[in-house]
């Protein structure tokens, strides 16, 4: 906890194959929602691999691009598996707006409704930071809109810090984020603004 | 499908009651004939005590062979020193003929039900164990990185993570292992016990009865097709049921 009452959340070098992908930093998280952006390959998901190994004491959990629901198990036995409190269940599902899915399986879901029911389980593990990697990726504007309400409550509900990583900023400019950029090879993150399609980068941390 | 298979079968017999009809020669009865000797020993219970005998035999010893074929199959697939240290011992007992280790069994431990067991367990585990080295092998490392991230136990990663992911591979062990199995149970029984569908068949070899060869060959292979389409087939169904979801969506 910092003096401001946000997290610090930090980083070390990180590296892929004998590269420095990403230099080592740190943020806090002064707002609900933090969104990280940077181009395709900057190394996001790298970034929160290392995020996840070194701020083991927030309890992070990472919620991936690819939905790792366990597609043999039904919804509501995927949520069971980090959390066997039915009713957090249920209040969780309703709140998303899922009333209807806990027995159904994942293949028999969306790929929107699999990522917001992956939000779901992140939340029910209790987590002290949930990161998010690409979480609108590969979604219609309608899919990316009810996963926005969904972050939203969320973040209001839980009160856990939420931090996004994402290749397309725009998509959770309703939630009024702290917004940070990750530039440059080996990449650094920098404070930015995002003011509708131009995306000023402003320095320091 | 299962229309074309039946006529197919019938076809079969038809035939082979043609061939036999026009081969007049006790070493070659036709299906009636074999019928009617399954009927008389399954009257005078004698095939039940023989199946029996061969079911259990089969059934102790593919267990045990299939529970070893399991771990060692996953130890070599979770460990590259392993499986570089151990791969070519597995290599070898998959490549020992299974008349040799059934011998050596019946020379080193005598004519009992052990040797016989132990016999079937040495040949057949291998087999199992490549199957599961290859599943095990095949995981998806993203599941693993959501257990670790998410901390789950060790008994959640083996009964949600590992089991269901090596599924296909134990049902393909389970198959070709079984029908494996049976086989050589017949030789071992053949070489060195007093009962079961292998003893019999010895003894009406001695008794050139190939009638009664035929039928106690042919109820155990309808027995245990039998529990392919009763047991096998519905339970591998069923808890592969998720790997059509995709097709729907």
């Amino acid at each position: 906890m910092c003096s401001d009452g946000g997290k610090m959340v930090s980083w070390l070098d990180c590296w892929f194959a004998d590269q420095l992908i990403i230099r080592a930093g740190a943020l806090s998280l002064d707002s609900e929602v933090a969104v990280i952006s940077g181009p395709s390959g900057v190394g996001k998901t790298t970034l929160l691999r290392g995020i996840c190994r070194h701020n083991q004491l927030l309890n992070p959990r990472l919620v991936f691009q690819e939905p790792t629901l366990l597609p043999w198990l039904s919804v509501t036995d995927n949520l069971r598996a980090v959390c066997r409190e039915e009713g957090l269940q249920k209040h969780w599902l309703d709140l998303f707006d899922l009333p209807q899915v806990g027995a159904l399986r994942p293949g028999q879901l969306s790929l929107g409704m699999q990522r917001r029911i992956s939000i779901i389980r992140g939340i029910l593990a209790k987590p002290g930071l949930l990161l998010l990697d690409e979480p609108s990726a590969s979604l219609d504007p309608e899919n990316i809109e009810r996963l926005i309400t969904n972050i939203r409550v969320a973040s209001r509900e839980s009160s856990i810090p939420i931090l996004v990583v994402t290749h397309n900023p725009i998509d959770f400019n309703d939630l009024e984020p702290s917004y940070y950029q990750l530039v440059g090879r080996p990449a650094e993150i920098f404070r930015s603004t995002l003011s509708n399609r131009i995306r000023g980068s402003k320095s320091s941390r | 499908m299962r229309f074309t298979a039946t006529i197919s079968l019938v076809l079969l017999v038809i035939t082979w009651m043609v061939a036999s009809h026009f081969a007049q020669s006790d070493a070659f009865p036709g299906p009636v004939a074999v019928g009617e000797k399954m009927i008389q020993e399954s009257m005078n219970g004698e095939l039940w005590t023989h199946l029996g005998a061969t079911f259990t035999r089969v059934f102790v010893a593919f267990g045990c062979a299939w529970a070893c074929g399991v771990v060692i199959g996953a130890l070599l697939g979770r460990s590259d020193a392993l499986d570089q240290w151990f791969w070519p011992w597995v290599n070898t007992f998959l490549n020992m003929p299974a008349l040799v280790v059934i011998v050596i069994c019946y020379l080193g431990l005598g004519m009992t039900e052990l040797a016989a067991v132990l016999a079937v367990v040495v040949n057949k585990t291998p087999l199992i164990a490549v199957n599961v080295r290859d599943g095990v092998r095949q995981f998806e490392p993203r599941y693993e990185e959501f257990a670790s991230i998410y901390r789950l136990s060790w008994i959640q990663k083996i009964r949600l993570i590992w089991i269901p992911q090596l599924e296909p591979f134990l049902f393909t062990a389970l198959r070709t292992g079984l029908s494996l199995t049976w086989k050589i149970i017949l030789v071992v029984e053949l070489l060195g016990r007093s009962s079961g569908i292998g003893f019999q068949i010895h003894l009406y070899f001695q008794l050139f009865e190939v009638d009664m060869i035929l039928a106690y060959a042919l109820s155990f292979m309808i027995a245990m097709q039998l529990i392919e389409w009763i047991v096998v087939r519905p339970v591998e169904q069923h808890v592969q049921r998720w790997r059509k979801d995709g097709q729907l969506a």
